[in-house]
Order: C-alpha cells, then sequence, then structure tokens
C-alpha cells in the first residue's frame, strides 16, 4: 500500500513538474532557418525566414536581405516587429507547426499592410543545417 | 627553317587574335540579349550601344550626371544602374514603363539615346546573318519586337547582385562582414535618418514614387511622374531607386547633382540649405534630420555595405 502510495505521488509529481516546465522552458521550435520557394514566370523565388536564439529575425529572399526585426512567441503566438513598418509596432501571427518541418502564420491582428500580405497565409519548411 | 619561323611567328598571333575573338554562339535568350546589350547596330548612327551608358564596372549604371547618346546628344536624366531589375514594377525614373519588354526597347527609339526606330532595329537584325540564325535558334522565328525585348529583357533580368557585405552580414550571421560603423549606419538607416520609409525592401527601394524635393519650377524643372500621369500630385515625384551597390553608381537622383554620398547625405539632413523652395517637398524630409558627423559617417558606410563584393575593391 505505502509503495503504491509512493508511486502515485512519484507520478503525481512528474504531472505536476511536466505542467510547470511546458510553461517555463521557452518554445524553441522556431529556430533556425524556414524557407518557401515560389515559382513565378521570370524564375524561382526563394524566401528565407532566420529566427534566431536572441529574438531576432531576417527575411531573405533570393539571397537578399530584406527584412530585419525582432520576435517574441506566448504560446502558439509570435509577435512581429521589423523594419517594413514601425520598429515599434508589433503584429502578432499564430503559428502552427506540421511534423515539426513545416510552419505557417495565420493573422492575429496586424496592421502593417506589406507584412500582412507577406505573412498572412504563409507556409514555410524547415530548412536542413549544412 | 627561317621561312618557318616566320609563318609560325605570323600565324600564333592571329591563332590568338581568333580565339580571343571568337564567342560562343548565344543559346539562350539571355545569353543572346546580353550580345545585343554590347552591341551598336541597335543605335542610329551604329556607334551606341546600351552598354555605351549602362557600364558594367559601374553596376551598369554610368559616371556621368548625363550620358551622351547618338552623336554626343544629352537627355536630361542620370542613367539608373540596369542590376537587380528582376523583382522591380515599373521603370525608368518617371515609371513610363511597367514591364522589362516595354523598358528594353524605349532607349532604341529615343532620339537622345540610340535613335533607332525599333522596326529598323528589326530589319537590322534580319539582315544580319549571326542574329537572324541566333534568334531562329533560340525563339523559333526571326527577330521581331517581342523577342528582341525578350532577350534583352531576359539579360537584365540576369543581372541580380546579392553577395554585399550586409547580405553576408544578415544572411550568413557573418559579424565580421561589415564594420561597427555600419551597423549603426543600418540602425540610423532604420530609424533617425527615416530612409528606411522609402526604401526597404530586398533592393532598398519600393513601388512608389515620390517627391524629395528636386524640383522648385525655376533651377530644378524636370516634373517627373506627373508628365506621365498628368496629375499635379504627382510633380517634381520619381521612382525611388534601388541602393544596391550604389557605391559605385554615382553621382546619383535623377539628374545626378549630387557626386558622393557624402552629399546625397548632407541634402536629406537639410535639403533646405541646397533647395530652399521646393515645391511639393515629401513631408518626411519637412524637417531637418539633425545627423551628426559621426552618424552622416556611418550611415554612409551602411550604403557602401549594400555592394556586390565583385564592385567592392
Amino acid at each position: 500500500m505505502t509503495v503504491m502510495k509512493n508511486a502515485l505521488i512519484l507520478l503525481g509529481s512528474i504531472a505536476v513538474l511536466s505542467f510547470t516546465f511546458s510553461f517555463t522552458v521557452p518554445d524553441n521550435r522556431i529556430l533556425g532557418r524556414w524557407n518557401k520557394i515560389q515559382k513565378t514566370p521570370d524564375g524561382p523565388l526563394e524566401l528565407v525566414f532566420v529566427f534566431r536564439a536572441d529574438s531576432t529575425y531576417d527575411g531573405i529572399v533570393n539571397g537578399k536581405a530584406f527584412i530585419n526585426g525582432k520576435y517574441f512567441i506566448k504560446n502558439d503566438t509570435i509577435s512581429v516587429s521589423d523594419n517594413s513598418c514601425s520598429i515599434a509596432y508589433y503584429g502578432t501571427y499564430r503559428l502552427k507547426y506540421f511534423a515539426q518541418d513545416s510552419l505557417s502564420f495565420t493573422a492575429i491582428s496586424d496592421t502593417c499592410k506589406e507584412r500582412y500580405e507577406g505573412a498572412h497565409g504563409l507556409r514555410v519548411k524547415k530548412m536542413q543545417k549544412k | 627553317m627561317k621561312a618557318k619561323i616566320f609563318i609560325l611567328t605570323g600565324i600564333i598571333p592571329l591563332l590568338f587574335l581568333a580565339s580571343v575573338m571568337h564567342e560562343p554562339e548565344p543559346g539562350r535568350s539571355m545569353e543572346l540579349g546580353k550580345r545585343l546589350f554590347s552591341d551598336p547596330i541597335l543605335s542610329g548612327n551604329r556607334m551606341i550601344s546600351c552598354a555605351s551608358c549602362h557600364k558594367e564596372n559601374f553596376a551598369f549604371a554610368d559616371t556621368l550626371a548625363l550620358s551622351p547618346g547618338v552623336d554626343g546628344r544629352l537627355g536630361t536624366r542620370n542613367t539608373p544602374s540596369a542590376m537587380n531589375m528582376r523583382l522591380q514594377e515599373s521603370f525608368f525614373w518617371d515609371g513610363r514603363a511597367s514591364t522589362l519588354e516595354e523598358q528594353a526597347l524605349i532607349p532604341i527609339e529615343n532620339p537622345v539615346e540610340m535613335d533607332l526606330p525599333v522596326d529598323s532595329a528589326i530589319a537590322r537584325l534580319n539582315s544580319n546573318a549571326f542574329y537572324r540564325q541566333s534568334f531562329l535558334r533560340i525563339f523559333k522565328e526571326n527577330p521581331s519586337k517581342k523577342t528582341l525585348a525578350k532577350a534583352l529583357s531576359d539579360f537584365e533580368r540576369s543581372l541580380e547582385t546579392n553577395n554585399s557585405p550586409f547580405d553576408d552580414w544578415r544572411v550568413n550571421d557573418n559579424e565580421d562582414a561589415v564594420s561597427a560603423s555600419a551597423k549603426r549606419g543600418f540602425k540610423l538607416f532604420n530609424t533617425k535618418a527615416k530612409c528606411i520609409q522609402c526604401h526597404f525592401g530586398p533592393d532598398f527601394n519600393n513601388v512608389e514614387f515620390r517627391n524629395i524635393g528636386l524640383f522648385d519650377g525655376s533651377m530644378h524643372v524636370d516634373s517627373g511622374r506627373s508628365a506621365i500621369t498628368h496629375k499635379e500630385s504627382d510633380l517634381g515625384k520619381f521612382k525611388i531607386g534601388s541602393l544596391r551597390n550604389i557605391a559605385v553608381t554615382a553621382p546619383y537622383m535623377h539628374n545626378g547633382m549630387f557626386k558622393s554620398l557624402k552629399e546625397v547625405i548632407d541634402y536629406y539632413d537639410n535639403p533646405d540649405l541646397i533647395i530652399p523652395k521646393a515645391i511639393n517637398r515629401d513631408t518626411i524630409l519637412i524637417r531637418p534630420l539633425q545627423l551628426t558627423d559621426t552618424e552622416k559617417l556611418d550611415l554612409e558606410n551602411f550604403l557602401i555595405s549594400l555592394t556586390d563584393r565583385r564592385f567592392l575593391k
């Protein structure tokens, strides 16, 4: 009976710890490089997004850096601020991961037209490390 | 023996010359466009080519404020770089062309540039065996307006650059690619100096036309975009130029009035000091930026970092 009681306490502790852990450890899944290749009449366009551990990110198109900004994530929501609009303003998007190597962005709120047009509905794939 | 040596010494230079002069036949539209771009066959007096003004060593721009066309005729606007055209939505300083194909033919006909009616250019290409065969091989048809525009625009589309120190810094996370001054300049570019409000995206421009205050109706009379749209609100507006390769594309602005990046930055810092009675100047430039000398230098270093390594010595 005591063994059973101890086992239950242990399992309960693990469950509590796991629950707490899930809220305190940052979600690092976004870190790294993600890309999308778009076909156009003039040839392919490769979009790459780099999300870094220091909360900065860059957007790159065909090897040309074109967006530079900051982000933070809470649960499944990412807030982004970059030089395509006011740096002080953050737009928010819902993140959805598919099988860990694919990610989509759905706008929650973003008045930055340029960013909204590029990011809402965007699906990117995780790039393999070289 | 002596005769053999003479023959050999004569043949060797000839063989060398032949090997240097021999160029492979173009197999793709872009390669044909490259050849046409440098061929004066497309100008009225057969002396001027696209490359006469769009010089490769200067990012396909010119070092002169105004480039001389046929018979030394001068236009009124500075030759823009022909590089990084692929993502553009309008062409020429006043945006009169909306596709590269449309753009490619206009300088051929312009009397102060190449001064040759496009129909005459097509006739010349059709009577030239090399070009007739090349067009047939690539497009399966004789030279025409459409295929000439296609070849020239495909060549221009190939002139993309993405190997600047700035790209290396942002794309490859190479912190040593740019100086601390250039990094400070990038921050200024995005904030106090307000450059980002017009120059953004992969080529540091955008699709809009803006009046930066270079029209005053007396000394500076190029009305820019309004000559195309006939809208008063477009008076003095010009296409926002790309900043890529800017270190080698001086002089600057639609009229080439600034000889250096320093002059450009000084102008933006306080436009009234240069053109005090500008008409319709953009509200972004309504007040002086009040940049310090160090900040101006930082901005300049950042701008230089946007230049592809192939042009940076």
